[in-house]
């Protein structure tokens, strides 16, 4: 191996191979994605852009390094399956019969039971598909509506992180997309969804530690003014403490007047902490992370308990983002 | 027992070829000490803003009302300083000094290499400020903003042209091991560097995407272009220092070949949002790496065998040697990490992270400072007269790193463990690991003196130097004298 071109080709040769395959290839496979049909409701497109103020948030969180320590990647070992009657129809005794037959080992009036209480689970747990294919067929076959329900399931899910895993399409429009490396915090995938509240995050922005006891997070109290409280205190100012005349304040500093001053009623100054535009945009982002919609490369349970009521968008819950801290 | 040659280097011959070499190494003396000096600098800062950056763990408020000081900006600003401060800065310079000795060429364009060394230098400081302002791309590996990593592009361009036309002038029939690493090192990094600062700073591709992109290139830049300069210098510098030749090239060349096949196909984290095959695909080539690293231990085992007794008397080679011990180690490692059962505990927590430090400053720069200080002992015999000059650095650096990597690795191994227990919330998984990091600023500490040590002597020597041949030795960067003998 004396022969500098021959050198140079192999090495040219090797790193174009490397090129085609991890940048050109999944550029095809993934940067030409479109936002695609969500699988429960057809006419909503997912993903949807996030709205002007969390788009500014992004660049706050850009700014300010938050990936440094914060993931959005919820991890998912898998799915357990249920199959659910839904209705008996009309050949209840064939019904009867097929749940019987069925692995969940009911007996015959315990299978009958079953049906007057609708919809009931008739397998539970099951991590095989095809037997849960072949369970759902059966009950059809019987002449019953039956589906089957996936639950994701991890660590990650268990903990409330999210509903299901994280995928390409949640960053689809995110310039940049920034998906993480290390959880030196909680993941921030869902934690519009998770805790929806403006307010909560002002505090936890300004004061971690205070809202989460232990939290290594540091304060950004650089993101809000401190100042002055005027004759009254500003809507949108900080609420710490229960008290409800103290609520407001962050601190105060009784400044008696001068000696001999013609008032000799102290003036009590009031601060305030108010967010900043910047605040105020971060945590417009962080209220639009909810990337909480069955899609088909992330099959999940949707049931009106859980989510948001049905605006999994990956938007901002409505009323919540822009509205004042109070 | 063969004898053991401390520095400075002896050279091929001993008669008038010694002479030569001298004449010829004069000819990047100026260009390779200014690329040293600046990463000397540049990694003082780096572990500086590691320490800070690791005072977060003791006292999270403490910087809360200043918005450039605050962890998430420090982080970025620490990694960045190391890989491109540092890192390919030295590695640039310890290159050029390797490539005029084993092509027993003079440097070519050493104008430009100068300008390109100003100009990566300028470039890195004006995105440092950036960064610290806030202006980080948030990728990392890429963090530089778009206004400065083209300075860096243009300064790499003028530095590998130094470099290439170096190669191309040589002399020497038959190439050393060390010659293709650094050529395939020189080459990768304009092409990596341009796909992911285009595909990632200035027209971004969709989404995840631009993860996937920067990835890849975190993982071209630590597998190919810091292992292939590390390995060079080992590969020239432990068979001179034993005085004996290098076990085998055909090993050498085996694992030169897999390692730049397999390493392209790495970088996706295991649980990343993305299609599974292309985590999948870097596991398999993770694998694969094993059978290049068994040829590299093999080699760097049959090199030494029976010198054992001289590496332990002489530090500068047992520096060395900890660097080959680091390198096997931390890529062991890295497979052993990419393995599902593994990946599951390791992924998103500080055990990535600590691998990739303790690869940058256990093998990289320990086996960097080392070369150094042999190199500017014989580029400034006036400067540096003592063979043991920064040796504490290095060693505090080396000592830094362990100690960092041990307290990352089992932190974040505690914390992947905890994370992965539905039952414990956040902060009860990450409790733990707390210590662990504290544990780590220790290191960052160690790092930050050693890093203060060997600049301080790197400084001390070099105005020396200056102090005693001024103006022959600027004379000699901007003109090198013409060699004639020799020439085929």
């Amino acid at each position: 191996m004396n022969q500098g071109p021959m050198l140079f080709l192999g090495v040219f040769a090797a790193l174009a191979l490397s090129w085609f395959g991890m940048i050109v290839q999944p550029q095809f496979q993934l940067g030409r994605a479109t936002p695609g049909t969500n699988v429960v409701n057809t006419a909503e497109l997912y993903p949807q852009p996030r709205p002007g103020l969390a788009q500014e948030g992004l660049q706050v969180y850009r700014s300010l390094g938050c990936a440094s320590c914060h993931s959005q990647q919820v991890r998912q070992d898998g799915v357990l399956l249920d199959v659910v009657l839904k209705d008996a129809g009309t050949n209840t005794p064939a019904v009867v019969e097929a749940i019987h037959r069925l692995p969940g080992r009911f007996s015959l009036p315990e299978a009958g039971r079953l049906l007057s209480e609708l919809p009931a689970t008739v397998l539970e747990g099951l991590t095989d598909p095809a037997l849960a294919d072949r369970t759902t067929r059966s009950l059809v076959e019987a002449g019953a509506k039956a589906e089957v329900r996936l639950t994701a399931v991890g660590p990650d899910i268990e903990r409330g992180w999210g509903r299901a895993r994280t995928v390409a399409a949640d960053f689809l429009y995110d310039q940049p997309a920034l998906p993480g490396q290390v959880r030196l915090g909680p993941d921030l995938a869902n934690v519009g969804a998770r805790l929806p509240l403006a307010d909560w995050h002002y505090r936890h922005l300004y004061d971690p530690q205070g809202t989460m006891p232990g939290s290594v997070m540091p304060p950004y109290r650089f993101l809000f003014e401190r100042r002055k409280a005027g004759r009254s205190v500003s809507p949108d100012a900080l609420r710490f403490g229960p008290g409800p005349g103290a609520e407001m304040i962050a601190g105060s500093r009784t400044n008696w007047g001068g000696g001999g001053a013609a008032y000799p009623e102290p003036v009590v100054e009031v601060e305030e902490v108010v967010p900043t535009h910047e605040a105020r945009a971060l945590v417009a982002y962080l209220l639009s992370l909810r990337a909480e919609v069955p899609l088909l490369e992330r099959p999940m349970a949707v049931t009106a308990a859980s989510g948001g009521g049905g605006v999994s968008t990956n938007g901002p819950a409505s009323g919540l983002t822009n509205s004042p801290a109070l | 027992m063969p004898e053991v040659v401390s520095s400075p280097l002896p050279d091929v011959a001993h008669d008038s070829a010694a002479g030569r070499m001298a004449c010829l190494e004069g000819s990047c003396r100026w260009p390779v000490s200014l690329l040293c000096w600046g990463a000397a600098k540049w990694l003082v800062l780096a572990t500086f803003m590691g320490l800070v950056a690791s005072l977060n763990f003791h006292a999270p408020r403490m910087f809360g009302d200043v918005a450039w000081l605050t962890y998430g900006r420090v982080q970025p600003a620490f990694w960045t300083f190391l890989v491109y401060g540092f890192g390919l800065q030295i590695g640039l310079g310890v290159a050029l000094w390797l490539l005029v000795r084993l092509g027993s060429a003079p440097l070519a364009f050493p104008g430009a290499v100068v300008a390109g060394t100003v100009l990566w230098n300028l470039g890195l400081l004006v995105g440092g400020v950036g960064l610290l302002a806030g202006d980080t791309t948030g990728h990392p590996w890429l963090e530089l903003p778009g206004y400065a990593s083209p300075m860096l592009f243009g300064g790499y361009l003028l530095i590998g042209l130094g470099a290439l036309g170096t190669f191309a002038r040589r002399q020497n029939a038959t190439l050393h091991p060390s010659q293709w690493y650094l050529l395939a090192a020189v080459f990768w990094f304009p092409w990596i560097y341009s796909t992911g600062n285009l595909l990632v700073v200035f027209a971004p591709v969709r989404g995840v995407m631009q993860s996937v992109v920067a990835w890849w290139y975190g993982a071209q830049l630590m597998f190919v272009w810091f292992g292939f300069v590390g390995l060079a210098v080992l590969f020239y510098l432990v068979p001179r220092l034993l005085n004996r030749p290098l076990y085998s090239h055909y090993h050498a060349q085996l694992a030169f070949w897999l390692l730049i096949l397999f390493s392209g196909w790495r970088g996706i984290p295991s649980g990343a949002p993305v299609p599974a095959w292309m985590p999948g695909v870097g596991t398999v080539f993770a694998v694969l790496t094993l059978v290049p690293l068994i040829a590299l231990a093999l080699n760097f085992h049959g090199t030494l065998r029976g010198c054992w007794e001289g590496v332990r008397r002489e530090p500068t080679v047992a520096h060395l040697v900890a660097g080959v011990g680091v390198y096997l180690l931390t890529m062991g490692l890295e497979v052993v990490r990419t393995l599902p059962p593994v990946g599951r505990v390791t992924e998103l927590t500080w055990v990535v992270p600590g691998l990739q430090h303790w690869y940058l400053y256990g093998f990289f720069a320990v086996t960097l400072l080392t070369a150094v200080r042999l190199i500017l002992g014989r580029l400034w015999p006036d400067g540096f007269p003592t063979a043991g000059w920064g040796r504490w650095g290095v060693l505090l650096v080396a000592v830094g790193a362990a100690v960092q990597a041990v307290s990352l690795l089992g932190g974040g191994w505690a914390h992947g463990r905890g994370l992965l227990r539905h039952d414990l919330a956040f902060m009860e998984a990450f409790e733990p690991a707390l210590m662990a990091f504290r544990l780590a600023t220790l290191g960052d500490l160690l790092l930050v003196v050693g890093a203060l040590w060997f600049a301080v002597g790197m400084g001390r020597g070099l105005c020396r130097a200056l102090r005693v041949r001024w103006a022959p030795g600027l004379a000699a960067a901007f003109r090198p004298e013409p060699v004639t003998e020799g020439r085929s």
